[in-house]
């Protein structure tokens, strides 16, 4: 298992984002669906190390993160996008992914291919020496995706990737997810249920802190026959478990 | 690591403001000193001087590229990479301090070339050198610690200006002979003529070295005890960097406390660290020229001989030959002139030695009455009205104002002097002449009147 | 003309940040309240140009605009806005300044630390505009070490005119003649706006 959690918990003062989450994910593509301020951002950010859990048990990549030598392992290992991706406006697409790539440790003499690998996966080769500050938002976006995959992570945490992307863009990045997903741990965390729809073998649905459904995206799509609201199925099992919780 | 430096270099702003930062270097004692004489100890204390304007440049610099996961909002991505926060923030620290000593060392190879082309004596000091570069290590340092730790929008402006104001407070106080302000690099109370005539030593230098040094490490040290700093190796070494510059930096402000200037040798001594020597005459052998009453200078300022000699030449020209007056002027570190056996000795005119091409106007003017008192009367204390005529009638021949403000007197000279001197001044070559011949010996002893001049 | 209302002004300064502003230009104001030698050489001679060059740099970089091109499109009130932000912060800075250096002020008394920072807020204000807020600290920066230069040289031209003597009429004009060049340039233009934001 690549992800192991249980009872994790993580609070901001006195609100709980994470409210006891028990994870056990191998190799695949596991969406993480709920609606804003579920928690999916903070469990994200737990499991990329970012922040440490209130309480709880965590391992990732067959590691705890508590400890140094451990949480800097599982970082080279590690690929992240978070939802607001910060980036050096005069840095080149090339130099930012490579400015990651070193940082996360990679040995130098695999870097310059690795990154190239990456900048085309995304489908910006032809913009490989362009300044950040002249891309436009999906463009940035794909950056962001580029700098998480570079070092061919076995622990890979999206979140929000496809915002900004064009339907042909996110169309080839949820081939991306499904090939990344057949040798690594991918928790992509989205509002478009059609992503998770076409690219997760799994699907996590999050309501405050909790995971309140776990299985596949059929499951889902499952539960809400007949009951739910929304124009796909997914979204009808999406609003029909929220229902239930809420009821 | 090295990848990450080449990096670094490549996206640093330094090289953005290298155009400004030429500018202000030649508009610093730099630049001015490039258009002086050639004199190593006056280049060498030039380069310090380049921190006025680098030091805070650099800082500035150096807080701006710290508070860049800040300001660019990438703090969180790159916590999620194996490099913990102060392994992280060194490379970007070492390329801004990379560029600092590259620009430096630039400047220092324009000015140090060529005043090795130009130097008719010594060699280049180094102490100076090693000092300005330690500083502006300190500086960096300093404003990547202020940029890492208060990463914000006015940052990099406020540490730059907040350097500049350190910088130029400190100055005030080492000039202003506050000992701790020896510590500073910039501020000038050596005097780099002097030092051409008395071992100034390295005392400056090497406490300045001290400071910046302990400086270089004090605020790298304190990054390193920020949480997420990295490894359990890192806090330690935080801790011994803190405590080390701590200590490094305390104990040149110690030093610079036990300091003081020797105003007479224009140089600056502290007492612990004291180099053999120090404060010492270094002998040379003086370059003179080969006319009627020859004038020598200290071999450092030979370029300047011609232009010394040019100067003096109205005043030379009217009184060589004249039995009694030197045949050698020899302008030397002397409290004032004196006569001894035919060699007056005048204290040299450093304001002179500063300039290129002719030396006229009030240097000159000046120049000129101390050389004709000299020549004449040799120690003198500017009394007694027929002398005070008899040097400004030299002065009045020589084609200079017949007012007597140059004259080397507390007092401005009355009419009745004034007067005489125009007379004096008017009487032909051969009366002249004949005159001073017989008058010269009564003239030194203070046995004649207004009344005795013709 | 257009006033803009209490309410509108007072969330327009806390997007600049203006209170952290305002305790900026205090500490840089309390420069002035320490015992530093001024008298004697170019550098006690500067200390008193610093320090107005230093609040100066603080009401630049408060012009920045966090929210960038979407504040830009919003129309009628900003350019009045702006301009009553800058002229409240540099009013503050300048009431700072004198309280400061009420009874030590330097030679000449304190004219020309005001003066020096009327000036220098309009070039700080001019370069904000033309190179955005972040750098709107460089020009004046420069412009205060050539007046260090002035100083050692003895330059006495009205291009100099902070180092000019305390009631000199000609630099006192040049000063506010700069101060509104600047307030007009940033009330009418803005700041330059970064891609980045």
């Amino acid at each position: 298992m690549n992800v192991e959690t249980s009872g994790l918990t993580r609070s901001f003062r006195r609100r709980k984002a994470v409210a006891g989450v028990d994870l056990a994910l191998g190799a695949g593509v596991y969406g993480l669906l709920g609606p804003n301020g579920a928690g999916k951002t903070s469990l994200l950010r737990v499991l990329g190390t970012v922040i440490p859990p209130s309480s709880g048990e965590l391992r990732l990549l067959g590691r705890d993160p508590a400890g140094h030598a451990e949480r800097r392992e599982i970082r080279r290992r590690l690929g992240y996008l978070p939802q607001d991706l910060g980036y050096y406006a005069g840095f080149t697409v090339v130099e930012f992914v490579e400015y990651i790539a070193l940082l996360k440790e990679m040995p130098r003499q695999r870097v310059p291919r690795a990154v190239a690998a990456a900048v085309e996966d995304v489908g910006l080769g032809d913009r490989a020496r362009s300044k950040l500050r002249t891309l436009s938002g999906g463009m940035l976006r794909r950056v962001g995706i580029a700098q998480a995959i570079v070092n061919e992570p076995e622990l890979l945490l999206l979140d929000e990737p496809t915002a900004g992307l064009d339907p042909e863009q996110r169309v080839q990045f949820r081939g991306l997810m499904r090939r990344m997903g057949e040798r690594a741990t991918v928790i992509v965390s989205t509002h478009l249920v059609e992503d998770v729809g076409a690219a997760c073998d799994r699907v996590g649905l999050m309501s405050d802190g909790r995971l309140v459904f776990t299985g596949t995206p059929d499951e889902l799509s499952a539960r809400g026959a007949g009951t739910g609201v929304g124009d796909a199925p997914l979204e009808r099992g999406y609003s029909a478990v929220l229902a239930e919780i809420r009821t | 690591m090295i990848g990450l430096l080449r990096l670094e270099l490549r996206r640093n702003i330094t090289p953005f403001l290298l155009p400004t930062l030429a500018i202000l270097l030649w508009l610093s004692p730099y630049g001015r000193s490039l258009t002086g004489t050639a004199v190593w100890t006056r280049r060498g204390e030039a380069l310090q001087e380049t921190l006025l304007g680098l030091g805070p440049a650099m800082a500035g610099a150096a807080a701006w590229t710290a508070s860049r996961e800040n300001r660019a909002r990438t703090r969180e991505l790159l916590a999620t990479t194996a490099r913990g926060g102060w392994s992280r923030t060194l490379p970007g620290w070492a390329a801004t301090a990379l560029w600092g000593l590259a620009l430096l060392a630039a400047a220092t190879g324009v000015l140090y070339g060529l005043t090795a082309r130009a130097a008719t004596w010594g060699g280049p000091p180094w102490w100076p050198v090693a000092a300005t570069c330690a500083a502006l290590l300190a500086f960096c340092s300093a404003g990547h610690a202020i940029g890492a730790l208060l990463p914000g929008r006015f940052v990099a402006p406020l540490t730059a200006i907040g350097t500049f104001l350190l910088v130029v407070v400190a100055g005030a106080l080492k000039t202003a002979d506050a000992s701790l302000g020896l510590v500073s690099p910039v501020g000038q109370v050596t005097d780099p003529y002097r030092a051409l005539y008395y071992r100034a030593g390295h005392d400056l230098p090497v406490v300045e070295l001290i400071f910046a040094a302990g400086v270089i490490a004090l605020p790298l040290g304190l990054l390193a005890l920020r949480g997420g700093a990295g490894g359990p190796l890192v806090r330690p070494a935080g801790i011994v960097l803190t405590a080390a510059g701590t200590a490094v930096a305390g104990t040149g402000l110690w030093l610079a406390g036990t300091g003081h200037i020797v105003a007479n040798q224009g140089i600056a001594t502290i007492p612990r660290l004291e180099s053999r020597g120090d404060g010492r005459p270094i002998a040379y052998t003086p370059a003179c020229d080969r006319t009627p009453i020859q004038v020598c200078v200290h071999p450092a300022v030979k370029a300047r001989l011609g232009a010394a000699v040019a100067a003096l030449h109205p005043v030379t020209d009217r009184l060589a030959g004249l039995p009694g007056v030197p045949t050698t002027i020899d302008q030397r570190m002397v409290d004032g002139p004196s006569i001894r056996g035919s060699v007056l000795l005048l204290p040299a005119p450093f304001e002179a030695y500063d300039t290129r091409g002719r030396i006229r106007g009030r240097v000159a003017r000046e120049m000129r009455a101390d050389t004709a008192a000299g020549l004449l009367l040799g120690a003198w204390d500017g009394t007694g009205s027929a002398r005070q005529a008899a040097v400004l009638a030299v002065l009045v021949a020589a084609g200079d104002p017949p007012d007597g403000a140059d004259l080397p007197i507390r007092d401005t000279p009355g009419p009745a002097v004034l007067a005489a001197a125009r007379r004096l001044a008017a009487l032909p070559q051969p009366a002249w002449h004949q005159w001073f011949a017989a008058h010269l010996s009564a003239l030194r002893a203070d046995r004649l009147t207004l009344k005795d001049l013709p | 003309m257009w006033v803009p209302s209490l309410r509108l002004v007072r969330l327009h300064l806390a997007s600049r940040r203006a209170g952290l502003a305002l305790v900026a230009i205090g500490a840089v104001a309390l420069v002035i309240v320490l015992p530093i030698p001024r008298s004697g050489g170019m550098l006690g001679a500067l200390v008193p140009l610093v320090v107005a060059m230093g609040a100066a740099a603080v009401v630049g970089a408060a012009t920045a605009s966090p929210i960038g091109e979407v504040e830009r499109v919003t129309g009628r009130p900003l350019p009045a806005l702006r301009g009553a932000a800058v002229l409240l912060m540099f009013g503050t800075a300048i009431a700072l300044l004198a309280a400061a250096a009420a009874g030590r002020a330097p030679a000449g008394g304190s004219l020309p630390l005001l003066r020096a920072c009327t000036g220098l807020t309009g070039i700080t204000l001019l370069t904000a505009v033309a190179a955005g807020p972040q750098r709107s600290w460089t020009l004046p920066l420069a412009y205060t070490i050539l007046c260090g230069h002035a100083i050692e040289r003895s330059w006495r031209s009205l291009w100099f005119w902070p180092i000019r003597a305390g009631h000199d009429a000609p630099a006192a004009t040049v000063a506010i003649a700069l101060l509104l060049a600047g307030l007009l340039a940033i009330a009418v233009r803005g700041t330059r706006v970064s891609v980045r934001s």
